[in-house]
């Protein structure tokens, strides 16, 4: 009777300390960049405009970029790199697939990082959830300072992980995809487009 | 308990040679000599799309076909975008015929991304559309009718009849290359046909001898959506220019939409693709389920039998002894039940439902088009402007022109990379932090009631923070 209390006690601690250094918070610092664009159709006129891109980070917590769960583990995923020129550079590829100029503008392209954020959690075995929001605030100012042109573009998505065996940082790559819909989406729209040929110099 | 270690290493042992399977070994690629044989025959300027056609596998061939083949064509390499199209043409053909890769297509054991691309029905109608077009610019009226036909019949595939196409564009395309062989009758038939499919195309004049093309804007993007992304969606691209005139010789006419992608791709009904996703997908789902109940029923009842067991060994009875061997049992047929689930689940992980989000990336938003009499000097660039609305021009200074005058028709075509976007932004809202603008200089030199913060980003300097 002794002995299975003390066997009982004893598995009872190692319940315990495995709950505890399981349930751990850790924090993994992870390379980021926008997926590059795909072939894109050349904008008429396009190579005539030299657009200044500037970004800045609105964000409350402007260190994470997502997180992820798995067996009562949680992890902080961190960018090695700033997230705004991630975003920046992401912007200018996708301008200038589109055939567009890169400089010191007008037009000037404004884009405030409203919400980027990623989470990835395991609802049951060989699964991975993964879900990515990103909210840019873009507006576009003419040579006189002007906005001409302001709008709010959304990318939210959730899936399935492609690699399930690095299931926590899988947010990571979730929030890359959203990042590059969301530019695309933008760069796509027909009112900036237009108000990037608006904001023009004139000759 | 034995048998349980032994069933958990031959579990392992299995997952761990699956593994092994499916991690085919890395194939060290350099750039093959055929590679480089193609990449130096790619026309200039067009490297970025023969460098994917290039190195293309097989089952994307198609794809950066069709892309390279319109590159081609709107940089005026003709012989290079008719041989690119009808590989294309060839290609879409021969899977409706009873061969491997068509019946591959309708396995569900293959990802959609994985099988042969073809493009749907909007990607496959434009294909005939520009083979169509070097026919007409080679003044070949017989084949660029039966090639419009071609993607006619791509636009009602799917058991439906002619009338119910959508492409209005490549049926009035038809009645012209007869119009332009000297078949009126046959013309005005084909002209009464696209004039029902859409009110806006009608008959040309009499006297037509010159047809204008004008596409505009950027085509429909595909995404996959759904919980295992298995069903496609479109997204329109932009529209580019909300309307056009063609002016020729001084004479204004409007070029009609005659075509929108986007209403093309996404106003099909009862797609046989869709079809299949869903089937797959319901079958996806059925046995997932069955997998993930078999790992759940088959953990309890190893984890029961392991608390079977503590109870078993912690007694010292024959009747102890009795209950562990039971126990032992129930453990077994729990390891086999688990091992059932996970074979059950990775078989559901191993039917592909996603959809095939492979997109022709370079189409335009709308196809517009006009007939006119040609003028006397002839069609050509000098004759030809692209106005707006507004009635500025909208030609970009590097504008590529396809312009041909075979015998009886001439042909210009202008590619959206030629024309300027035109037309007000719209979604227009306020500028930002009004109230808190102080005094900027812009880089251009006007004062500007900016935030400090704003002013700085655009490069200017502030004057009264």
């Amino acid at each position: 009777m002794t002995m299975w209390r003390m066997k009982a006690g004893r598995g009872v601690i190692a319940l315990a300390l495995a709950m505890g250094l399981g349930g751990c918070v850790k924090t993994h610092n992870l390379d980021m960049s926008v997926p590059p664009p795909g072939l894109r159709p050349q904008i008429g006129g396009a190579d005539e405009i030299a657009a200044k891109v500037s970004i800045s980070d609105q964000r409350l917590d402007q260190t994470t970029i997502g997180t992820g769960h798995a067996q009562g583990n949680r992890l902080i995923l961190v960018a090695n790199q700033p997230l705004p020129d991630v975003i920046r550079r992401g912007i200018e590829t996708e301008l200038a697939a589109y055939g567009f100029g890169i400089g010191n503008g007008p037009p000037y392209l404004l884009v405030d990082i409203a919400k980027a954020d990623s989470s990835s959690h395991s609802p049951a075995p060989f699964a991975i959830d993964v879900w990515a929001e990103v909210e840019l605030k873009a507006s576009v100012l003419n040579a006189e300072g002007g906005t001409i042109y302001a709008k709010t573009y959304r990318g939210v998505d959730e899936g399935k992980a492609g690699n399930i065996w690095n299931g926590l940082d899988e947010a990571k790559p979730q929030l890359e995809k959203v990042l590059a819909m969301t530019i695309h989406a933008m760069v796509e729209d027909d009112s900036m487009v237009r108000a990037l040929f608006s904001a023009r110099p004139r000759r | 308990m034995i048998g349980d270690h032994r069933l958990f290493r031959l579990t392992l042992a299995a997952t761990f040679s699956g593994l092994a399977l499916s991690a085919s070994p890395c194939r060290a690629d350099g750039v093959a000599p055929e590679v480089s044989r193609c990449l130096a025959a790619a026309p200039s300027g067009l490297e970025a799309y023969w460098k994917p056609l290039c190195a293309s596998p097989r089952k994307d061939l198609t794809l950066h076909q069709m892309q390279a083949g319109q590159a081609a064509f709107a940089a005026g390499y003709r012989q290079e975008a008719e041989s690119l199209f009808d590989q294309v043409l060839t290609a879409i053909e021969a899977v409706y015929t009873e061969s491997e890769s068509a019946a591959k297509a309708r396995s569900v054991w293959y990802s959609e991304s994985e099988k042969d691309f073809k493009g749907e029905p909007h990607e496959r109608v434009m294909a005939y559309y520009y083979r169509g077009l070097l026919y007409l610019l080679a003044g070949d009226w017989d084949n660029a009718q039966a090639s419009f036909k071609g993607g006619v019949l791509q636009g009602t595939f799917v058991g439906l009849d002619r009338q119910q196409s959508s492409t209005a564009s490549l049926v009035w395309l038809e009645g012209w290359s007869r119009h332009c062989a000297g078949a009126d009758s046959a013309a005005k038939d084909l002209f009464a046909e696209a004039h029902a499919l859409n009110p806006g195309l009608a008959p040309p004049p009499i006297a037509a001898n010159a047809l204008v093309i004008a596409e505009t804007g950027t085509g429909p993007r595909k995404q996959a959506i759904g919980r295992d992304s298995d069903k496609l969606a479109y997204l329109e691209g932009k529209e580019g220019n909300d309307g056009l005139m063609a002016m020729v010789a001084g004479r204004r006419t409007e070029l009609v939409e005659a075509e929108d992608l986007f209403r093309l791709a996404t106003s099909r009904n009862g797609r046989q693709m869709d079809e299949l996703l869903a089937d797959k997908s319901r079958t996806k789902d059925a046995v997932r389920t069955a997998g993930n109940s078999a790992v759940m029923v088959g953990s309890a009842a190893m984890v029961g039998s392991r608390l079977q067991n503590t109870k078993s060994n912690s007694s010292s009875n024959s009747k102890g002894a009795g209950a562990a061997g039971a126990a032992g049992a129930v453990g077994t047929a729990g390891a086999i039940i688990s091992l059932i689930g996970i074979v059950a689940s990775a078989t559901a992980a191993a039917m592909e439902t996603t959809a095939d989000i492979r997109t022709w990336e370079t189409l335009p938003h709308s196809i517009r088009l006009a007939a006119i009499p040609a003028p006397p000097e002839g069609l050509t660039a000098e004759t030809l402007s692209v106005l707006s609305p507004d009635g500025s021009s909208v030609l970009s200074p590097r504008a590529r022109l396809q312009i041909a005058s075979p015998p009886h028709c001439s042909l210009a075509w202008v590619g959206s990379a030629s024309l300027i976007p035109s037309g007000r932004p719209t979604a227009v809202q306020p500028g930002t932090d009004a109230g808190a603008a102080g005094t900027c200089r812009t880089p251009s030199g006007a004062a500007a009631a900016l935030t400090s913060d704003i002013c700085q980003r655009i490069g200017g300097t502030v004057i009264q923070p």
